[in-house]
């Protein structure tokens, strides 16, 4: 018996050591069926490589909040923008750094400084003042420091550029010497939030509690060093669109600009919208602002109890939280304040007007985003559908990364998840988790996520103060491959592909949506030639049984609408044959009756007849 | 064919009688003795197997239920549990308002006022196996239809066997909706108590086992 136990669990070693590719992933793939379950799906994204700021080659990353992948002359260059430690990190395709960027120079005239800046002018050039003493009407003639700590150079404040202050007048004509004579003062970034980088190089950073977008210019010199300057008149500071509220500071966190120039604009606590922006940094207009909605609660409250109303909670809009451009224009946005009810209804109703988390907007601010699947993107369904006195956070995104055939990932940040959905809001894969082993985030700490040559993605734990970056794996390149031939209208290689996804996982409700789909435009193309007909009657049956395990009961209804009129047209020809057949059946068969009644009759009357005789 | 046997068929297709003609056909129900409580019964059961066909068997297209997750009993249940609420709230109303109905007659009534969902959720739930989507409507009209008749069946049963008037009936029969609500109170308040006093005498037993 001690024999066989030992036998037994020696095979088992030998088979555990023998199973390969065995891995545990920290995390896993899983899709949501039509009835709203979970449903394991094999892994679509593994964690290849955590970069931190020491890996890189320069100091360490501290709560960085936004990353950036930009292709810059064919070479992948990726950027962050590093917020606590006040500078944005650039890094090349291998991840190794390249440059920084902590600062900027502003350059003003000396009637600039004079007219903004009196008091550190007086500094500047005190000289002006010892040797005109009378033109000056300062009672003290000599320039002497003033009471109040004044800004320095570099470490300016930056309100004082927005904000002109008040300058009382005691100065009716100073004539300023040299007046267009050019001084330069250097600003350092102070906690920039976001980072936008065009196709030439050049980079748009949100400095954001200077309250300035700054332009920078990419240069390369002749030794092929890197390095960004800034252009003289790309220092664009606040808008002055908030006058409403006069408290308003102007916080930019996020930019973003379009294929004609355009600059679109994300600030902190303004719940207004999309900043619209010329690219010389004028406002133009808000869009995509979120509507409010009252509950019929809260309109009661203030109607009965007005006093009450300063009391209540603030009806606010819902704040974007970041914004990316797609290849054709579009802005993709998200919100990560939705309450769980109103995400809730906008899962189940998949309407554009409330609580939609992930939004696309086009140039007018209208959503735009597509809403096909059995309920709208939001994430993690199971934390809005189960009723468990747990209930656990719904899903808050933080960061959309959109690839070249509109499949969007977007992060959620309570559960470290990036959810990636096509073109149609069907869940394609999710990956990533919260952890502490490679591949996962601290909670709350996925904040930013970037796609690099369309495949694999970068996404940044502010907390952990990493990236981590993620390749597809055989079976998440099969969707990937799928998705792209189908946007590349290769139809028969995307059914392929997605036929060989289901050898992975036999149940996935989008392959058989998307197979379904395919076999039913197949159909369709083999159905108009006559001679093909009836191969393209067997696509639609096939596309049928594909929608049915898809739960996609419009399409299917296509489907079967298609494949009804192939049946009925074939057996019209037998029903009708038959149905003649039938009638003439029925006129001979009573015809025949007849004729033997009247004969009987005939006969009954002979005999009657003869019985009279 | 025994004589029984022979009256039962009879009641049975004399449903047809009070869906055509339901004052009427109540009232002979009743008084003349040509329904019995066994093909009342009857049509219940039926309603519950037409219930679960339906959920079942319904077309693809607008079938939205897991068709691979079925209890029976949960969903005739889904059935029972109303009518009978309906049966003894009418009953318990009806007689303290000079209803004349028994409590029989109440069953009988809404038995047969079932007869409708029977007749025709039925051939929809047939025809929807080869409707289309936007064919839906021919399958809702019918489903639809089903459950109108019944209420209207419902309505002049209540007002037939009791003898009420019209406008009394539809005071009674709110009452009644409200009567089975406060049955569903009590229930689920006598199965809440229930479930605390079975826990604390649970409770009682664990402490005597653990310290014996």
């Amino acid at each position: 018996m001690k024999k066989k136990i030992t036998l037994f669990l020696t095979a088992l070693l030998l088979i555990t050591l023998l199973c390969p590719g065995v891995s545990a992933s920290p995390y896993y793939n899983y899709s949501f069926t039509y009835f709203g379950n979970e449903a394991a799906e094999p892994q679509a994204y593994n964690v290849s490589q955590t970069i931190t700021g020491i890996s890189a080659g320069t100091t360490h990353f501290k709560t960085p909040s936004d990353i950036h992948v930009t292709k810059v002359n064919g070479v992948n260059r990726v950027y962050i923008s590093d917020t606590g430690n006040n500078r944005i990190v650039v890094l090349d395709e291998n991840f190794k750094f390249v440059t920084e960027v902590t600062g900027y120079h502003t350059i003003h005239t000396k009637q600039e400084i004079y007219d903004n800046w009196p008091e550190m002018y007086r500094e500047m050039f005190p000289e002006e003042f010892s040797s005109e003493p009378t033109e000056t009407p300062e009672p003290t003639p000599t320039p002497e420091p003033t009471p109040t700590p004044e800004p320095e150079l570099g470490e300016e404040d930056p309100d004082a550029t927005e904000a002109p202050e008040p300058t009382p007048e005691p100065t009716p004509a100073y004539i300023v010497p040299n007046p267009d004579e050019e001084y330069s003062s250097f600003y350092t970034l102070k906690q920039p939030e976001g980072v936008f980088v065009e196709e030439n190089g050049n980079m748009y950073v949100c400095d954001t509690q200077n309250g300035a977008i700054v332009y920078f210019e990419y240069k390369v010199d002749a030794d092929g060093n890197e390095s960004y300057e800034n252009f003289r008149d790309g220092i664009y500071d606040d808008p002055r669109v908030s006058m409403v509220d006069k408290d308003y500071v102007y916080r930019p966190s996020k930019v973003i600009k379009d294929n004609s120039g355009r600059l679109y604009v994300l600030a902190n606590n303004n719940t207004n919208g999309i900043l619209q922006m010329t690219d010389k940094g004028e406002f133009v207009t808000y869009i995509g602002a979120n509507k409010t909605t009252a509950t019929a609660i809260q309109i009661l409250t203030r109607t009965l109890f007005p006093w009450l109303t300063s009391q209540t909670t603030a009806v606010i809009p819902t704040e974007y939280n970041n914004i990316t451009i797609d290849a054709e224009g579009f802005i993709y946005a998200t919100i990560g304040t939705v309450s769980r009810s109103d995400l809730y209804s906008h899962m189940t109703s998949k309407g554009a007007e409330k609580g939609a988390p992930i939004r696309r907007l086009n140039a007018m601010g209208t959503d735009i985003l597509r809403r096909l699947g059995a309920k709208a993107p939001v994430g993690d369904i199971l934390a809005l559908t189960s009723y468990s006195y747990l209930m656990p956070d719904t899903s808050k995104f933080m960061d959309i990364a959109v690839d070249s055939n509109n499949s969007y990932a977007v992060i959620d940040t309570n559960r470290g998840r990036a959810f990636t959905y096509d073109y149609d809001g069907n869940l394609l894969y999710v990956f990533g988790g919260i952890g502490k082993v490679e591949g996962t985030f601290a909670e709350q700490g996925a904040v930013s996520i970037a796609i690099v040559d369309d495949e694999d993605y970068l996404i940044l734990d502010s907390k952990q103060n990493l990236i981590n970056y993620y390749k597809p794996t055989s079976q998440g390149r099969v969707i990937r491959e799928a998705v792209t031939a189908k946007n590349a209208r290769d139809y028969d290689l995307a059914t392929e592909k997605w036929e060989e996804y289901l050898m992975f996982s036999s149940n996935s409700e989008v392959a058989y949506n998307n197979i379904g789909k395919l076999y039913l435009k197949k159909g369709r193309e083999l159905y108009l030639k006559k001679e093909t007909r009836d191969e393209g009657a067997r696509y639609f049956d096939k596309a049928m049984k594909a929608f049915k395990l898809a739960q996609e009961r419009s399409n299917y209804s296509e489907a079967y609408v298609e494949y009804r009129r192939y049946n009925t047209e074939k057996s019209l020809p037998y029903v009708l044959t038959g149905a003649i057949i039938l009638i003439v059946a029925g006129i001979v068969v009573t015809n025949i009756r007849k004729y033997k009644r009247a004969k009987a009759a005939r006969l009954a009357e002979l005999a009657g007849r003869r019985h009279k005789k | 064919m025994s004589d029984s046997l022979k009256t039962y068929f009879k009641s049975f297709t004399y449903a047809f009688h009070i869906m055509t003609h339901p004052f009427d056909g109540y009232w002979d129900m009743k008084h003349e003795k040509r329904g019995t409580l066994a093909a009342a019964l009857t049509y219940i059961l039926l309603t519950v197997i037409t219930m679960i066909v339906q959920r079942q068997l319904t077309g693809f297209i607008f079938n939205t239920n897991d068709i691979d997750e079925l209890n029976i009993i949960k969903e005739a249940a889904g059935i029972l549990g109303p009518l009978a609420m309906w049966c003894i709230s009418n009953w318990c109303l009806t007689t303290l308002f000079d209803g004349e109905g028994s409590f029989k007659d109440i069953v009988m009534a809404s038995g047969y006022a079932l007869a409708p969902i029977v007749y025709f959720v039925l051939p929809a739930v047939a025809l929807s196996n080869w409707l289309s989507m936007d064919e839906q409507s021919f399958y809702t009209i019918l489903t639809t239809i089903a459950v109108v008749w019944m209420v209207v069946l419902m309505f002049s049963g209540t007002m037939t066997i009791h003898q009420y008037t019209p406008g009394k009936t539809i005071i009674i029969i709110l009452a009644i909706i409200l009567g089975m609500a406060i049955i569903l109170f009590l229930v689920l308040l006598f199965f809440t108590l229930l479930q605390g006093v079975a826990a604390f005498f649970t409770d009682v037993v664990e402490e005597l086992l653990e310290r014996l």
